[in-house]
C-alpha cells in the first residue's frame, strides 16, 4: 500500500514536471528580463545567455519583396520562439513609411543602403546567417571577420576593400547594419564633450563573464546624454563582473519599438515601445533554437 | 582649368612625347621606365598626374578602361599599377576637384555623381574590371552622399532646396540614403503632421524641466483664461443687444 502511494505520487510528479516543461516556449536559463538598480540609475535588462548559440540573432534591415519590415517579422516568426525584439539602425527621416536607413546597410545578402558613414558611426554590427554578431570598430580602420570557417580583413578606409566586402556580404549572405560605437574592448568611445541632448536610451550589450559569452538589451528610461547613460550602463556591467565587447547604440526616437516574450510564450508588460513592430524600419530580433 | 603654369605644362609635354606614348604612359613613365612613380609638383601633386586628369574624359568609361589595359599590359608590376591608377582616380581627383565644406555647388556635385554612377553601371558590363569600375562608382557616389549629409549638418535648410532634393534623391536611386538634419521644431512638426501627439507628449513630458513645464502650463492657461474672457465679452455684448 505505502510503494503504491509513493509510485503515485511519484507519477503525479513527473507529470506535473513534463507538463510544465511543454508550456516553455524557451529555457529560462537562457534568457530573462527584469528592472535592475545601480548607483541610482534604472535599467531594463534583457539578460540573453549565447551559451551554445541557443539564443540566436536575425536582423530585418528593410522591406523586401513589397513587404515591410513588420510582415517581413511577422511571416518570419510564425514558427520560431521569440525571446524579444527592438528597432535597431537609425532612420534618415521621420516617416518610418518612407525613411531611408543610415550607413551601410545589407539584409541576408542584399545591398539596402550602401552610404558607408565610416568617420561617423563606427560600430559595423555583422549578423551571420546563422545567428552570430560581431560588431567591428571602424575607426581602427581594418576590420577582422570569421564565415564559413575563412578569416577575412579588410581595410574600410579603401574603396577596394569596402567594395570587396559588400561583395562578399552578398555571397554569404550577412546582413550587415552601422550604428553609434558607445564601448569597445571595455572602453567607452563616446566623449564627455559630445551631444548633450538628453533622452532615454537603448543599447545592445555584447559581453562576456568567466568566459561565456553574454548579449544584453538595456533601455533605460530616465533622459540622458549619450556619454552618461553609456558610463552608467557600463559601470553596471562591470559591476556584475561582465566584461564588456561592445556597447552600441539602438534607435529609440521614430521608430521606438521594443517587446519582451516571457519563457512561457506571454508578452512581458514591464517595457514596451512607443510603437508596434508594423512601424519599424528595422528591427533586431533575438530568438531561442 | 589647368593650375600650371606655362612652362611648367610645357615641361610635363616634354616629358610626355619623349615617351612617344601618348599621354597614358607619359603619366606614368619614368626613368627606369615600366615602374609606377610620379614626381610631386609645386603644389604636392603629381604634375604628369594632373595634366592626365584635365585631359581625361570623364563621360568615357571605355577610355578609362583603354588606358587601365594599358597599365595592365605594359606595368611590371599590375596589380600595384591598378591600385595606383585607382587613387588618381580618386584620392587625386578629389583634391582636384575639392568639395567645398560650406558652399553647395550643385553641378560639381551633379558631375561627379554621374561620373560615379557610370563607373558603377559599367562594372556590370566589364566583368573583367568590375572590381575596380564598382570601387570607383563605390567612392565617387558615397563621397558625394556623405558631403550632402555635411553640408545639411551646417545649413538645416538646404534639404529644402530643389537641387539638393534632385541630387539626394538621385543618390537614393543609386542605394546611397543621405542623412537629413532636421531641427527641433522641424522635428514637432514632422510629428503633428504624422498625428502621433501622443509621442510628442511623452517627449515633452520626459525631456523637459519642471521650469519648461510650468511655463508652457502658464502659456496654455493663459490662453484659455483670454478666450474665456472674449467669449465673456461677447456673451455680455449680445446680453445687452
Amino acid at each position: 500500500m505505502k510503494n503504491t502511494c509513493l509510485l503515485i505520487v511519484l507519477f503525479m510528479g513527473l507529470s506535473i514536471f513534463s507538463n510544465g516543461q511543454d508550456d516553455f516556449v524557451y529555457d529560462p536559463d537562457y534568457a530573462s528580463f527584469g528592472k535592475k538598480e545601480h548607483l541610482g540609475e534604472e535599467f531594463y535588462v534583457v539578460k540573453l545567455n549565447r551559451k551554445n548559440m541557443r539564443v540566436r540573432a536575425k536582423y530585418f534591415a528593410n522591406e523586401m519583396d513589397g513587404k515591410s519590415v513588420g510582415q517581413r517579422f511577422a511571416d518570419w516568426s510564425k514558427n520560431k520562439k521569440l525571446i524579444c525584439y527592438s528597432s535597431g539602425a537609425y532612420m534618415n527621416d521621420f516617416n518610418a513609411s518612407q525613411a531611408g536607413l543610415v550607413g551601410l546597410s545589407v539584409d541576408y545578402g542584399t545591398v539596402v543602403n550602401r552610404n558607408i558613414k565610416a568617420g561617423e558611426l563606427h560600430a559595423l554590427v555583422v549578423v551571420y546567417p546563422n545567428g552570430g554578431i560581431d560588431v567591428c570598430n571602424l575607426a581602427l580602420g581594418t576590420i577582422n571577420l570569421k564565415s564559413g570557417g575563412a578569416e577575412k580583413s579588410y581595410n574600410m578606409n579603401d574603396a577596394y576593400d569596402i567594395n570587396e566586402f559588400v561583395a562578399w556580404a552578398e555571397q554569404e549572405k550577412l546582413t550587415v547594419f552601422q550604428t553609434h560605437l558607445l564601448a569597445h574592448s571595455d572602453q567607452l568611445k563616446v566623449g564627455s564633450n559630445g551631444s548633450s541632448n538628453a533622452r532615454e536610451r537603448r543599447f545592445l550589450v555584447i559581453g562576456s563573464k568567466n568566459e561565456k559569452p553574454y548579449h544584453y538589451l538595456i533601455h533605460k528610461p530616465k533622459a540622458a546624454s549619450l556619454y552618461n547613460s553609456t558610463r552608467a550602463v557600463k559601470e553596471y556591467m562591470n559591476s556584475k563582473g561582465i566584461s564588456v565587447d561592445a556597447i552600441i547604440n539602438l534607435d529609440t526616437g521614430a521608430q521606438d519599438v521594443f517587446r519582451f516574450y516571457n519563457y512561457d510564450g506571454t508578452v512581458s508588460g514591464k517595457l514596451s515601445g512607443q510603437l508596434q513592430v508594423e512601424n519599424a524600419r528595422n528591427l533586431i530580433v533575438y530568438y531561442y533554437q | 582649368m589647368s593650375i600650371l603654369t606655362p612652362e611648367e605644362t610645357q615641361e610635363e609635354m616634354n616629358i610626355i612625347s619623349d615617351c612617344n606614348q601618348g599621354s597614358m604612359a607619359g603619366f606614368f613613365c619614368n626613368e627606369t621606365g615600366g615602374q609606377i612613380s610620379y614626381s610631386k609638383g609645386k603644389l604636392g601633386l603629381g604634375n604628369a598626374a594632373r595634366i592626365y586628369l584635365e585631359q581625361l574624359d570623364y563621360c568615357s568609361m571605355p577610355t578609362i578602361e583603354c588606358d587601365l589595359n594599358y597599365l595592365l599590359d605594359t606595368m611590371k608590376f599590375p596589380s600595384d599599377a591598378e591600385r595606383q591608377f585607382f587613387r588618381y582616380l580618386t584620392d587625386t581627383l578629389a583634391e582636384h576637384r575639392t568639395f567645398k565644406d560650406d558652399e553647395f555647388e550643385s553641378d560639381l556635385l551633379m558631375n561627379q555623381l554621374i561620373f560615379g554612377e557610370r563607373a558603377a553601371y559599367y562594372a556590370t558590363i566589364k566583368p573583367k574590371y568590375s572590381l575596380f569600375f564598382s570601387a570607383l562608382g563605390q567612392f565617387w557616389m558615397n563621397k558625394v552622399a556623405n558631403h550632402l549629409t555635411s553640408l545639411n549638418e551646417i545649413e538645416s535648410d538646404l534639404k529644402y532646396n530643389l537641387n539638393f532634393i534632385q541630387i539626394a534623391n538621385r543618390c537614393a536611386q543609386n542605394n546611397y540614403y543621405i542623412s537629413r538634419n532636421y531641427t527641433y521644431l522641424d522635428k514637432i512638426v514632422q510629428y503633428a503632421i504624422q498625428k502621433k501627439f501622443g509621442y510628442l507628449w511623452f517627449r515633452f513630458w520626459n525631456n523637459t524641466g519642471m521650469g519648461v513645464k510650468t511655463l508652457v502650463l502658464l502659456i496654455i492657461v493663459s490662453g484659455i483664461w483670454a478666450y474665456g474672457l472674449l467669449i465673456n465679452q461677447i456673451v455680455h455684448k449680445l446680453k445687452r443687444k
